[in-house]
């Protein structure tokens, strides 16, 4: 009986050990990367009133221009890139990227806002957002990460 | 140190928006455009540093932002910027127009980080 056990332990054991670190990034990861959501909530409420638009050619008078521009580098889990590694197997959508991805571009228009009052803007006309991958997830060469940039001109009125 | 709003000067922006008005639109709002110079780019390659590769991998265990990575493509694109508004300089323009971004990644994890513009004189 004690040897059945102990057999099972010792098979049952690497098999935990290999798939741990990927459950521990799921329960961590959620956890985090709802906290981040949150907090990028909050600013963006704060930051609500603040004239931003994707018009090209803003009128009316202006005292000055400049560019403001902002960008964030995000990487989806362990987990996240193991269940799509998984899910591209079989084809269909893969909604464990969709939260990481939608945050990011919430969390670059919010910085983008934010640089532009802190420059000293009024309005933020022609706002772009554009993504970018800066590595892709291949074997040992290292993680998934995307570059999304958000920039616009700032316009200060009279 | 407190901004006056009523002052005409310029906010305190980035450093190589001194001198050269810089936008994204299509016109310089208040401002006429009365000489065209052609074509300004700027751009500058950056290589990821091994060390913050790893470190880079060992965050994304959690997912979210990696913190490193935002800073080192943000300093690149100042550089990018200001070497179009040297060129712009160069030839004479007080503003650059209807600037755009681009980004690619090249060979060896290095990724090339360009800006193009039309340099134009305004009034």
């Amino acid at each position: 009986m004690n040897e059945t056990i102990e057999i099972l332990f010792w098979v049952s054991f690497p098999i935990f050990m290999s798939f741990a670190p990927f459950i521990f990034s799921w329960i961590i990861g959620s956890s985090y990367q709802r906290k981040c959501k949150r907090a990028t909530d909050m600013r963006e409420k704060a930051n609500q009133s603040f004239i931003s638009t994707t018009i090209r050619k803003p009128t009316g008078d202006a005292v000055s221009n400049g560019l403001v521009h902002e960008s964030i580098v995000i990487s989806p889990s362990w987990w996240q890139m193991t269940i799509a590694g998984l899910k591209s197997l079989i084809g269909g959508t893969i909604t464990y990227y969709d939260p990481i991805l939608s945050w990011g571009r919430q969390e670059a228009l919010v910085r983008l806002k934010e640089r532009a009052q802190q420059d000293g803007w009024d309005e933020i006309h022609n706002i772009r957002l554009e993504t970018s991958t800066i590595s892709k997830k291949g074997g040992n060469k290292g993680t998934a990460t995307v570059e999304i940039l958000a920039y616009g001109t700032g316009i200060r009125r009279l | 140190m407190t901004a006056n709003p009523q002052s005409p000067s310029p906010p305190a922006a980035t450093p190589v928006q001194i001198g050269v008005i810089v936008t994204n639109t299509e016109t310089v709002a208040g401002r006429e455009i009365v000489a065209m110079h052609g074509v300004v780019t700027g751009s500058t390659v950056r290589a990821k540093h091994v060390g913050r590769d790893i470190m880079a991998g060992l965050k994304s265990f959690a997912g979210g932002e990696l913190k490193g990575y935002t800073e080192l493509l943000t300093e690149s694109r100042q550089q990018a910027l200001s070497r179009l508004v040297e060129e712009a300089m160069r030839m004479g323009a007080n503003a650059v127009v209807n600037l755009r971004f681009a980004t690619s990644a090249v060979a060896g994890g290095a990724a090339e980080l360009f800006a193009y513009g039309t340099a134009v004189t305004v009034k």
